[in-house]
């Protein structure tokens, strides 16, 4: 329990800018880098047509693997060239946008699913329940990358059917997690307490029970949103995930691979985009579960 | 007598059960309530006492509608009382209410006290927004809380103020009937007196009735106008307060009244000490259910089952041989 003075003393009320400060207070330099770094990201993903130099399929074939301006190329292409004399950093700000498009739907349908499916399972219990979780167990036992593999060979490749997939990727744990949490908070307090109180049922899930799990799921969106965008980049690595001329950070990966030895910057600058800001949403959202807890504080 | 504001004939609830360690065994029915009738009047209050697993709780639930009866029928207000979770069973949720053993579990952590004590008014929409918060300033008053109090998480207070504010949230619909299940239990001794005093205080107020349900009969002696005693999913012996304190007729009923301690180190009662524990209601003993561990026990009482029938004073008791503690 805290000072009384902390408690009593009331919220006044604060410019959004001092709001925030304070909220953030106490935030650990990795998160705080986790969290600029994400905000970079986003930055990126939102202005990328006012800030690319260069369209991404914008040939200069007579700067083919230019090295990065550090490296002795010139600053006409920061981050180098890769074989067709496309400007590396134009198309790593577009692969940004175009792996954080995916991977944020993705996760988003996933987890919106999930939910929605365990809170169903968990309403209705009897068969509805066992037909939810034998959906769960199919999709848990199959390898995702062979149902990634067989949809699109079967159905060819477009970009809403390709999110489309990504958001059947990792429905099943949100499904398990809410159901299960859902069962235990059904069984004793405050669920009987509101229900008892004439609650309908969207109201005891959407206002009581949801806010109560939601650490769990955030947590499990911050692992999950990693894995999307580690699938993205799998998929397009081997062929199968955004298409030419269209890029991403994995098709970026892919096809720099053949050039590693002479030209390494066309693969490693997405490959080190993909690193920092999945592991920048792990540290963030362990840190916000954390802080979204009024019991923790 | 004020008229009944709750009635329940002959109600009985099964549950299915496996028996530990019997994965592959068929189920087996445990009749947790048997055959129960309970009248609860307008304003008063009636209390249920019993040792852990008599049935208690379970009764205290089909009262409320929040679970339905394998058998029996229930009438709230002279009207059928709905079980199933509809629109209408939701309608009565406005004047049935409940407290809770454990105040922290029954609150939600995420919100504030105010925002819960407030919500049956949001949940049933009973006036508009500005008059949901008088009625609320006026409950924390009734239940002594502060405004500051109530904008406080359940955890950061004590126990004390949160059994409060599960009262003020059963209480601020105005309900005919509330169910306290073990309400004090969880409390400190110096609280369990505050909160039984406040809810008596509510109820000469608001004219509310209540159910009490508890294993202390100190407690239950304090609060009730008429108690109602259980054993093995039955009511064993039913009286007003004073009669029963005064003059116990079943034999466990006596064994339960002589644990009570005395103020008065010279008054010395004889202790009355039962041997074992009760009886798992998978295995009802046949005849008096009570007979295992009855020091009045005879060849009858293993035989018949004896009802719960009026003395001539109107007490209620079920026992072949009321008022003995040996053999006859």
């Amino acid at each position: 329990m805290g000072s009384p003075l902390e408690i009593t003393a009331a919220p006044a009320r604060d410019g959004l800018l001092l709001r925030t400060r304070r909220w953030m207070a106490g935030c650990p330099i990795l998160v705080g880098a986790g969290i600029a770094w994400l905000l970079a990201m986003l930055a990126i993903a939102l202005s990328v047509d006012l800030i690319a130099p260069y369209p991404y399929a914008q040939i200069d074939l007579r700067a083919r693997l230019a090295p990065p301006a550090f490296l002795g190329g010139d600053l006409r292409h920061v981050l180098g060239t890769d074989e067709l004399g496309r400007d590396v950093m134009s198309r790593l700000f577009y692969s940004i946008r175009m792996s954080l498009l995916v991977a944020l739907l993705g996760t988003a349908i996933g987890a919106v699913i999930g939910t929605l499916l365990g809170f169903v399972a968990a309403h209705f219990r009897g068969w509805v329940d066992d037909a939810v979780m034998v959906m769960v167990d199919f999709q848990a036992s199959m390898p995702f990358m062979i149902i990634a593999l067989s949809v699109l060979a079967f159905f060819g490749n477009s970009l809403p059917l390709f999110i489309a997939l990504m958001g059947l990727f990792g429905w099943e744990r949100y499904a398990r997690l809410v159901r299960g949490m859902t069962l235990s908070a059904g069984e004793h307090g405050y669920a009987v307490a509101v229900r008892q109180l004439g609650a309908s049922p969207w109201r005891v899930y959407g206002r009581h029970i949801l806010p109560n799990i939601a650490s769990a799921l955030i947590v499990n969106v911050t692992l999950n949103f990693p894995e999307h965008i580690i699938l993205e980049t799998g998929l397009s690595f081997l062929g199968l995930g955004v298409q030419p001329p269209l890029t991403s950070l994995g098709n970026m990966v892919g096809h720099g691979r053949e050039y590693l030895q002479s030209a390494w910057w066309i693969a490693v600058f997405p490959g080190v985009a993909i690193v920092l800001t999945t592991l920048s949403m792990s540290l963030v959202g362990d840190w916000l579960r954390d802080r979204l807890d009024p019991t923790l504080r | 007598m004020t008229a009944a504001l709750l009635e329940a004939r002959n109600i009985a609830r099964d549950f299915l059960v496996r028996r530990p360690g019997d994965l592959l065994g068929r189920k087996r029915v445990l009749r947790a309530v048997d055959g129960v009738d309970i009248v609860v009047a307008r304003g008063r209050t009636l209390g249920i006492v019993g040792e852990s697993g008599c049935g208690k709780s379970t009764l205290g639930r089909l009262l409320l509608g929040m679970l339905p009866p394998t058998s029996g029928t229930l009438r709230f207000e002279g009207q059928p009382l709905h079980a199933r979770e509809d629109a209408a069973w939701r309608r009565q949720r406005r004047r049935l209410q409940m407290i809770f053993q454990d105040p922290l579990g029954a609150l939600d952590r995420r919100l504030t006290l105010g925002e819960q004590i407030r919500e049956p008014l949001d949940i049933h929409e009973t006036a508009d927004v500005q008059a949901r918060e008088r009625r609320l300033d006026e409950m924390l008053d009734a239940v002594g809380l502060s405004r500051t109090m109530a904008a406080r998480y359940p955890h950061q207070v004590s126990g004390g103020q949160r059994q409060r504010a599960v009262i003020a949230r059963a209480l601020i619909l105005d309900p005919a009937l509330v169910v306290c299940d073990e309400p004090v239990s969880a409390l400190d001794v110096s609280i369990q007196a505050q909160v039984v005093n406040l809810l008596r205080e509510l109820q000469a107020r608001i004219g509310v009735a209540y159910v009490f349900i508890s294993h202390d009969l100190k407690v239950v002696h304090h609060v009730s106008h008429e108690i109602a005693v259980m054993y093995l999913g039955r009511v064993v012996e039913q009286g007003a307060r004073d009669r029963l304190f005064a003059r116990p007729e079943h034999p466990y009923t006596r064994a339960l009244m002589s644990a009570v301690p005395r103020p008065d180190p010279q008054q010395r009662s004889r202790r009355i000490l039962l041997s074992g524990d009760p009886p798992s209601p998978l295995d009802i003993p046949p005849g008096c259910r009570f007979h295992t561990r009855c020091p009045a026990a005879s060849d009858l009482c293993r035989r018949s089952e004896p009802a719960l029938a009026p003395l001539a004073d109107g007490h209620r008791v079920a026992c072949h041989h009321p008022g003995r503690d040996t053999p006859p």
